[in-house]
């Protein structure tokens, strides 16, 4: 079989198999309440995804909002070579790193002005410090837990967290991660073994006995990392 | 096949304690991947087989799926009721503010076809202007220039005057030979 026509049958495939890439196949004709309808169906996950994506940016509404204006621009041109979220998180990843590619030049010049650095830049020091209140009982309600959670979500790089959301919250295989994020299956199934192990390093002594986590722990971990 | 050069999930999972410490991320590895479902079936059955020996190795698969469980506690933002809907209207308003370029398109070409067109008669009267303004000069000096000899002959225009009272030289002029 010639690769053009395992690309057919691909497209053929995700025309049968997943009803957004129909959705989308309508959108691109011209059917404005298909596209409203996969707004409706993904506007929830999207935004947390986002919220998530860009720490502390408190701006995951606008950034799913410049994904979805992207997704409509492309229409025209939209080909079923992949699952529709697929798709959508790819561009939603790319949305992402330039937000926050421009999130780290104003925190640059931010932290230039002001010594002191940004609760963003020391997610982890800001567990400790809500890991303090609790010690005594180590009775974590829900609210306590997802703050912890949403800090130690911080601490990790930008492609850790953008993985371990899709693997986590998307239920995206190792395979459509790696498509998602241009990487390839195995680049993902390290990045994600990372990510989880730092996000066990960090919240493991949190849970256990509260305690606060060291400053090599604390480290950001970098790019170069994965 | 299998990358040389990355952690065989296989190998990783079926070694003895002592092996994996020499190789602890490959371990890691293949935890997370069978906690995901990432592993083949053979791979997956020598794991487990580990698993049910290794204590120390079940206390790491249990942490890191305490942390992935954890995750669960991570609210999900709701986005404001009437996100699609000004989403929506996002989308016009851009739409509409590239549109009208396409639409001004004609009338762009017809004012930059008109502003070319005064200019150019503009440039073309002022360029003629200047260029008939020696002709003009030539012509108004015609006379002068065709008798240039004789004025060059003559003392001064009051002799040419007294010449042309005493009507010496008319018939002359009213009927050239």
């Amino acid at each position: 079989m010639s690769q053009s026509d395992s690309a057919v049958l691909k497209t053929q495939n995700y025309r049968l198999h997943d009803p957004d890439v129909r959705l989308m196949l309508q959108v691109r004709d011209g059917n404005a309440a298909a596209f409203e309808q996969l707004m409706n169906r993904y506007q929830t996950r999207l935004v947390s995804i986002m919220e998530h994506l860009v720490p502390g940016a408190g701006q995951g509404e606008d950034l799913a909002q410049e994904v979805f204006m992207r997704v409509y621009r492309a229409r025209e041109s939209y080909q079923p070579t992949a699952k529709f979220s697929t798709w959508l998180f790819t561009i939603a990843n790319n949305v992402a790193s330039n937000a926050i590619r421009k999130l780290s030049r104003r925190k640059e010049v931010h932290l230039q002005s002001s010594p002191s650095g940004s609760s963003l830049a020391r997610p982890l020091d800001n567990i400790a410090k809500a890991a303090s209140g609790l010690m005594p009982t180590r009775q974590l309600d829900r609210a306590e837990i997802s703050e912890i959670v949403a800090l130690a979500i911080q601490s990790l790089n930008e492609r850790q967290r953008m993985a371990l959301l899709l693997s986590k919250y998307e239920h995206m295989s190792y395979e459509d991660i790696s498509k998602t994020m241009g990487l390839s299956t195995q680049a993902v199934k390290s990045l994600l073994s990372r990510a989880r192990c730092n996000l066990r390093d960090v919240l493991q002594p949190y849970i256990q006995r509260g305690i606060k986590p060291t400053q090599n722990q604390s480290s950001t971990p970098s790019d170069s990392e994965d | 096949m299998h990358d040389p050069q990355q952690p065989n999930p296989q190998d990783a999972a079926s070694q003895s304690p002592t092996e994996r410490s020499e190789n602890p991320d490959a371990e890691e590895q293949v935890l997370v991947a069978y906690l995901d479902g990432e592993l083949d079936t053979e791979a997956a059955t020598q794991l487990e087989s580990r698993l049910s020996r290794d204590a120390e190795l079940r206390g790491r698969l249990r942490e890191l799926q305490q942390t992935w469980d954890m995750l669960d506690a991570l609210p999900q933002t709701q986005p404001n009721e009437s996100f699609v809907e000004s989403t929506i209207e996002m989308m016009v308003t851009s739409a509409q503010t590239v549109r009208p370029r396409w639409h001004r398109w004609p009338i762009r070409i017809a004012l930059g076809a008109c502003a070319f067109g005064i200019t150019a008669l503009v440039a073309f009267q002022t360029v003629r202007q200047i260029q008939s303004q020696p002709y003009r000069e030539f012509v108004r000096d015609m006379d002068f220039i065709e008798n240039v000899d004789t004025y060059v002959a003559v003392r001064d225009i009051e002799f040419l005057e007294q010449l042309y009272e005493a009507a010496i030289f008319t018939e002359d002029l009213a009927e050239p030979p």
